[in-house]
C-alpha cells in the first residue's frame, strides 16, 4: 500500500502538487489525470527516485529506499542515449542481481533491438526497453506510466498477458484504460478524495 | 518552383537563426565578458587573423611553417563548422526537409547557409579580393587553400568524422619526419589487406566493462571520440601557439603564462557541458540502479584529472610561475561552476584570468 500525506513539488515557480494527499491501495491501479497534470512526477516521486519534495511518500510503512522495492516503467525515466539497450537491461540485472530477461525480450519481440543505441530506437521500441527493464526486476509493486502507448497490438497483448501473471502491486496510468479494466484494474482519479 | 525554393529557403534561414541563437544563449555571458574586457583590443583580434592568413600566403622558403599555420586554420574553421554543424543543416528536422524539398534544393540552402556561417572563408577572400595579380601570382597556393577550406567545410557537414581523420593525418605528415612517415606508411599498406577484412569486425569490439562508473565513461568517450578528438587537436595548436610566442617574446613569459593556462582550461571545461548532460537527463535511470553517486564523483575525478594534466602542461611550458599554482587550486571551483551553468564558468573563469594578472 502506498501512502501520500502532503506532498508538495514545484518545479522553479510552477506547482504541482500542494499538499497533496492519495492513498494507493488496491492491487491493479489504473490512475486517471488529463496530461499535465503531474502523473509521471507523482510515479518518479512514489518510485523514489525523485527526491525533491516535501511531505511523507511511504510504502508498506517504508518511507525510505523504496527505489529498492519498487521498479518505474515511464517516459521521465530516460536511458542514457550513447548505451545500447542490452547494456541498460545489463546494468539493471548487475544491480539488482535478476535473471536475463529472456522470456520478456522474446514475448515483446525485442530481440532483435538489443544491440540498438538507445538514441535509434523507435518510440515503441523504447517503450519497451521501459516496461522489459522493470518487469525484470520482479519488486513487489510496479509502476507503468502509459504501458500500452506506442507499443503494436501483439506486444499489448504480451504486455495484458504478462499482468495477468503478475503478483504484486501494479499501478499504471493509462488514456485508453478499457484493456486494464477487462484485467480487473481499479480506476482511480489522481484528484480523488479518498483518504 | 521559384516560390517554393525561396519559402523552403526561408524556412531553413530561421530555423538556422533560431538553432544560432540557442547556441549564443549558452555562451552569451562568456561572450559578453571576452568583449568586455577585450574591447579595446577587438580590431586588433580582427587584425590578427589577417596576420595569420598572411603566414599562409607567405611562403618565403619556409613551406612546412606556411603549411602548419594553413592546418591550424583549417583546424579552427572546422572546430567553428562542427559547432555551427546542427544550425546548419537543421540536424533535428531533416527528415521533414526531405518530405518537402528534393534533394537539390535542400543540397543548395545547405551550401547556402555554410557561406553564410563560415566565417575563416570571408576572411580568406577579402584578403585574396585586396590582393594585386602580382602577389596572386606568387601565391597560388592561397587559392589552393580557399579551395581546401571550402571542400572541407562541405565535407564536414555531411562526414565530420572524415574531416578529423583528415587532419589528424596532415598532422602526421607535417609534424614526422619524412622518412618515419614512408615507413608507417609501408608498415600500414602491409596491413592493410588485414586491416580491410578486420573493418567490420570494428563494430563488434568489446566495450569497456560497464560494472564501474569509470568503465560507463570509457564507453561514452569511445560513442563521443570527436568531441575528445578535436579538443586534443585544438589544445596542441594553442600548445604551439603559444610556444612560437613564447620564442618570439621570452620577456612576457608572466603574461602569456596565466592566459595559455585558462585556454587550455577552458577547452577541456567546455568538455564538461556535454557530459554533464549524462547525469542531468538520465538522473532517474541512474538513481535506480544506485549509480548516480558514483557516476557524479568519477565525473569531478576525471574531469579535474584531465584539468591537473592540463595544468602540468602548461607549469612545463611555461617553466613553473607561481601565478599558475592559483589556477591548479582553482580547478575545483571551475569544475562546479561549469557544472551548474556555463554562465557561471564564464563569470569564474574570466574573474580568475583577471586576478592572476594581479597576483
Amino acid at each position: 500500500m502506498i501512502i501520500i500525506r502532503n506532498l508538495t513539488k514545484s518545479f522553479g515557480r510552477a506547482t504541482v502538487f500542494s499538499n497533496f494527499n492519495l492513498t494507493l491501495s488496491e492491487a491493479k491501479v489504473c490512475l486517471q489525470a488529463p496530461n499535465g497534470r503531474g502523473k509521471s512526477t507523482l510515479f518518479a516521486i512514489i518510485s523514489g527516485l525523485d527526491p525533491h519534495y516535501a511531505g511523507e511518500v511511504k510504502l508498506n510503512e517504508l518511507a525510505n529506499n523504496r527505489h529498492n522495492f519498487i521498479a518505474l516503467a515511464s517516459d521521465s525515466l530516460t536511458f542514457p542515449d550513447f548505451l545500447s539497450a542490452k547494456q541498460v537491461l545489463q546494468l539493471t540485472q548487475a544491480k539488482w542481481l535478476c535473471d536475463w530477461p529472456f522470456e520478456l525480450i522474446d514475448v515483446f519481440g525485442f530481440e532483435l533491438f538489443l544491440e540498438t543505441n538507445v538514441a535509434a530506437l523507435s518510440s515503441g521500441n523504447h517503450k519497451k526497453l521501459q516496461l522489459i527493464n522493470a518487469m525484470m526486476r520482479k519488486t513487489d509493486t510496479l509502476i507503468l506510466d502509459e504501458p500500452s502507448a506506442a507499443l503494436d497490438a501483439g506486444s499489448v497483448a504480451a504486455l495484458l498477458s504478462w499482468i495477468d501473471s503478475y503478483q504484486g502491486q501494479l499501478i499504471i496510468s493509462s488514456h485508453e484504460p478499457d484493456l486494464f479494466l477487462e484485467k480487473g484494474f481499479i480506476l482511480q482519479s489522481l484528484d480523488s478524495k479518498n483518504d | 518552383m521559384t516560390s517554393r525554393f525561396l519559402l523552403f529557403t526561408q524556412y531553413r534561414y530561421k530555423s538556422y537563426q533560431l538553432g544560432v541563437k540557442q547556441l549564443l544563449e549558452h555562451v552569451q555571458q562568456f561572450g559578453l565578458i571576452v568583449i568586455f574586457l577585450f574591447y579595446t583590443a577587438m580590431p586588433g583580434l580582427v587584425m590578427l587573423s589577417f596576420l595569420w592568413l598572411g603566414k599562409v600566403v607567405q611562403f618565403n622558403g619556409q613551406v612546412m611553417g606556411s603549411v602548419f599555420h594553413g592546418w591550424s586554420l583549417l583546424v579552427l574553421q572546422t572546430g567553428l563548422l562542427l559547432t555551427m554543424r546542427s544550425s546548419i543543416l537543421g540536424m533535428s528536422f531533416r527528415v521533414f526537409q526531405r518530405s518537402i524539398a528534393d534533394k537539390l534544393t535542400r543540397l543548395a540552402v545547405d551550401f547556402f547557409l555554410l557561406l553564410l556561417t563560415h566565417a575563416p572563408l570571408w576572411l580568406s577572400f577579402i584578403l585574396l579580393v585586396n590582393m594585386s595579380v602580382v602577389q596572386l601570382s606568387q601565391a597560388k597556393h592561397f587559392i589552393a587553400f580557399i579551395t581546401l577550406q571550402l571542400i572541407l567545410g562541405v565535407v564536414t557537414l555531411y562526414r565530420p568524422k572524415t574531416v578529423v581523420i583528415l587532419l589528424v593525418l596532415s598532422f602526421a605528415m607535417i609534424a614526422l619526419p619524412f622518412m618515419v612517415w614512408v615507413c608507417v606508411t609501408l608498415i600500414l599498406c602491409g596491413l592493410s589487406s588485414r586491416l580491410h577484412i578486420e573493418t567490420k569486425n570494428m563494430n563488434s569490439i568489446e566495450v569497456p566493462s560497464l560494472k564501474s562508473a569509470y568503465g560507463i565513461w570509457a564507453v561514452w568517450c569511445l560513442k563521443h571520440k570527436l568531441k575528445i578528438i578535436w579538443r586534443l587537436l585544438a589544445t596542441i595548436i594553442l600548445v604551439l601557439v603559444f610556444q612560437f610566442m613564447q620564442v618570439q617574446r621570452p620577456d612576457l613569459n608572466e603574461v602569456l603564462a596565466p592566459l595559455g593556462t585558462s585556454l587550455y582550461f577552458f577547452v577541456w571545461l567546455t568538455l564538461v557541458f556535454s557530459s554533464r548532460d549524462v547525469l542531468k537527463c538520465n538522473q532517474y535511470y541512474w538513481r535506480s540502479i544506485e549509480l548516480l553517486k558514483p557516476l557524479k564523483r568519477s565525473f569531478f575525478v576525471l574531469h579535474a584529472l584531465v584539468l591537473v594534466f592540463t595544468w602540468f602542461v602548461a607549469v612545463v611550458q611555461f617553466a613553473w610561475p607561481i601565478v599558475l599554482w592559483f589556477w591548479m587550486f582553482g580547478i575545483p571551483v571551475l569544475l562546479y561552476l561549469a557544472w551548474g551553468s556555463a554562465r557561471r564558468l564564464a563569470l569564474g573563469w574570466c574573474c580568475m584570468l583577471v586576478v592572476s594578472y594581479f597576483i
